[in-house]
């Protein structure tokens, strides 16, 4: 076994681990960053070539059941009612997400105060607030500032996405019935702006932007962590967490070839994702450590939140152009946000407008598997043309409130290419996210009706939609009761941090990359500023 | 399902399948007032050989679902496959109507050049100037429900 030193090994390459690896070179620090994965392959990407609907699920599937490449592990999601979704290499989720960015707002850190379910963050919007606006200059964020369903400050660096004639249609509508709406907020440059280039507006965000327009860590961060010393290595799965007493000692991995190679470090930073990070830490039971690493609250795993997604498409007479556009949003609405305890739930969901895509895609998956319109045989040139270019479509996020009976443990009947056990999903969504979910896409189907839309078609429950995972290494003040503390540092390892959307409180009702980022460089700058990379964890780490 | 003789390009439809091919298509997608079908579209001969030559990994699963059609009442078939195995008949139409928005006819009909996009600069949108469309949400001011921060005790 091949074995070297380091000051921090980051475990996964993608969000949280490229805003890091960026971060902590910067500040010299030496960082080994192991990713199971490779670098996308933007010669897969094929938004400008005729085949484009056809292969795009192919090297970009999102579901790593259905992708099978060989760094990804199963995830068994017999017995959840949402299936996770990632990308696992260089850039992780970055490298598929369509880019809809937002910050949380302050209520999302305080639903216990608010609402008397959950709990509170330890940490609130303000002390969050400059790292959000840090996160949007790093992934050139397009949007708008002086959104009223924020408090005021600095807004992104780059201007809006056009708004395009599904928004404007939309936007008017939504001032007709007095509702809340603004110019969607994206990590999508509309201009040169570092290292990306402007949006051409393919519609093809999810499946390799060949632009260099969509901000993902693998463009935005990488490149400029390895000039700066990180030592990232792709094909290299790390197969447990290495602990001696409380504390960690490094990690051990398995390159392509299956060497298994050991690297000793001061500190170790798990940014694998909400299932990667408890599978992992689970994994590495020892004798002192039986229920897994950092597990002492018996948390680990548990609390785990997704983000039940809906989506309402309204079929307009006229030609909106609703193939193009970057997907992403046009623009937003956060109008049914906040809890309103009159609609008999608490919380709230997000909506984005977004353009709906090429014909194949209308046919198909959400929300049109749902329509009640028949697609085929006589009626197959009518409903694809109606459909085509006239249906713009709000996505829907709603906030899922955490429950110890959602959970990812290892799965004891799947390995992956490794012989390492893959992941088990047990999730059910509530009778608060069905509420929550009937009551919005109800308002949605009202909006595009009041935007004089001639059909409206609703997929209620998206089942393929495990985009964002949360929650399952919550944070806290209270050791018995959280396996972090507010930095992202374990309470049982203190030289063994979390720094990805695990130690998520609560969900939000928002796309969560912008706090996933934001959150990234505030554990970094406590970690720096704490100088928890003392020579003793030198000592009784590495040397020990 | 008929198999190739080994040695010969295992990617390839025999003659019967790609009867199938047809009979399926024009079921599926038949001449509308509007679109060409998809024998018009020339799936059957030229397009489901583009589709597999970029998609060979869906090759296998669509040959077992043509041995298996009735191709005798090919709409009774399709019908019933929709009703009793979504997922099937979703793999089935997503190589017909694949390969059909392949072909330059279909294409043409649809008006529809691709995801090709259209290129944008950045440039001010008047929607959102003063006196644009986002007045009346500025005029409504703050909806956000503001937190008076203090650590919290007890929390998680
Ligand atoms: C299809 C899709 C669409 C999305 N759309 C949006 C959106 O519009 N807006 C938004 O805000 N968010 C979106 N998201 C979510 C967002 O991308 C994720 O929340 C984010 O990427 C998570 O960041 P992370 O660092 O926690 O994990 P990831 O980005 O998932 O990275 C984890 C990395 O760890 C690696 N890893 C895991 N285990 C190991 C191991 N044992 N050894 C080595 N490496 C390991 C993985 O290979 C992976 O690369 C989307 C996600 C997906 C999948
Ligand atoms: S719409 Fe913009 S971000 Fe999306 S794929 Fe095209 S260029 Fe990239």
């Amino acid at each position: 076994m091949s074995s070297d030193q380091t000051d921090v090994v980051i475990v996964g390459a993608g969000l949280a681990g490229g805003v890091t690896a960026a971060r902590l070179t910067a500040a010299g620090l030496r960082v080994v960053c192991l990713e199971q994965g490779d670098w996308p392959d933007y010669d897969k990407a094929r938004a400008d070539f005729p085949d484009f609907e056809i292969t795009a699920d192919r090297y970009w599937a999102r579901d790593p059941n259905v992708r099978r490449a060989p760094a990804d592990y199963p995830v068994d999601d017999s017995t959840s009612d949402i299936s996770a979704l990632m990308w696992n290499g260089v850039g992780g989720g970055t490298v598929l997400y369509s880019a809809k960015w937002h910050r949380m707002t302050p209520s999302d850190f305080r639903v216990r105060s608010h609402d008397g379910v959950a709990d509170d963050w330890p940490l609130s919007y303000e002390d969050l607030e400059p790292y959000y606006v840090e996160a949007e200059r790093q992934f050139g964020v397009s949007g708008l500032a002086g959104d009223p369903a924020y408090p005021a400050g600095e807004g992104p660096p780059n201007p809006p996405v056009p708004i395009r004639a599904s928004g404007r249609r939309m936007a008017k509508a939504l001032n007709e019935l007095g509702w809340h709406w603004w110019p969607g907020t994206n990590a999508i440059s509309t201009r040169h702006y570092r290292m990306l280039n402007p949006c051409r507006q393919h519609a093809a965000c999810m499946q390799g932007c060949p632009e260099r327009a969509k901000a993902s860590t693998d463009i935005t961060h990488w490149p400029a962590a390895i000039e700066r010393g990180a030592d990232l290595r792709t094909g290299a799965r790390v197969t447990r967490v290495l602990v001696r007493g409380d504390r960690a000692t490094g990690v051990e991995y398995l390159d392509r070839r299956g060497a298994l190679h050991k690297v000793e470090a001061r500190a170790v930073i798990m940014c694998a994702n909400g299932i990667g990070t408890p599978r992992l830490l689970l994994m590495s039971a020892t004798a002192e450590h039986p229920d897994g690493l950092a597990n002492s609250s018996g948390l680990l795993g548990k609390r785990l939140m997704m983000h039940p997604f809906g989506s309402v498409a309204g079929i307009f007479d006229e030609d909106l152009a609703t193939h193009s556009g970057s997907w992403g949003q046009q623009i937003q609405s956060m109008h049914f946000y906040e809890s309103d305890p009159s609609r008999g739930f608490v919380r709230g969901a997000k909506w984005g407008l977004q353009p709906t895509g090429g014909p194949l895609g209308l046919t198909r998956s959400y929300p049109w598997a749902q329509s009640r319109e028949p697609m085929w045989f006589e009626h197959f040139h009518h409903t694809l043309a109606r459909r085509f270019g006239h249906a713009p479509m709000w996505s829907l996020v709603a906030e899922d409130l955490p429950d110890e009976r959602n959970t990812v443990t290892l799965s004891s009947e799947h390995v992956d290419s490794d012989g390492l056990p893959g992941a088990k999903l047990s999730y059910t969504v509530d009778e608060n996210s069905k509420r929550l979910m009937e009551f919005h896409l109800a308002r949605a189907v009202e909006s595009f009706e009041a935007a004089g839309a001639r059909e409206t078609v609703v997929g209620p429950h998206v089942r393929s939609s495990g985009w964002h995972l949360m929650g399952t290494a919550v944070m806290g003040t209270d050791p018995a009761r959280s396996v972090t503390d507010r930095f992202g540092r374990t309470h049982d390892i203190p030289n063994l941090f979390i720094f990805d959307s695990s130690t998520w409180v609560t969900s939000g009702g928002v796309n969560p990359a912008a706090t996933q980022a934001a959150l990234a460089l505030w554990f970094s700058d406590a970690l720096l500023r704490h100088g928890q990379l003392s020579r003793t964890d030198m000592r009784s780490g590495v040397t020990a | 399902m008929t198999d190739a003789p080994s040695g010969l390009d295992q990617s390839m439809l025999t003659d019967d399948e790609r009867e199938a091919v047809y009979l399926l298509g024009e079921t599926l997608i038949p001449e509308g007032s509007s679109g060409p079908s998809a024998d018009q579209a020339a799936v059957a001969t030229r397009f489901i050989d583009e589709f597999f030559a970029v998609r060979p990994d869906l090759h296998a699963g669509f040959r077992a679902l043509l041995a298996e059609a009735n191709l005798d009442h090919p709409r009774q078939w399709c019908e019933r496959l929709e009703r009793e195995r979504p997922e099937d008949f979703s793999r089935l139409t997503f190589v017909i109507a694949g390969a059909y928005l392949l072909s330059p006819k279909a294409r043409s009909w649809l008006n529809y050049a691709g995801q090709v996009g259209e290129p944008q600069d950045g440039s001010p949108q008047p929607e959102y100037a003063p006196g644009g469309l986002l007045d009346p949400v500025r005029a409504r001011g703050p909806i956000y429900r503001p937190t008076d921060w203090r650590p919290a005790g007890g929390a998680a």
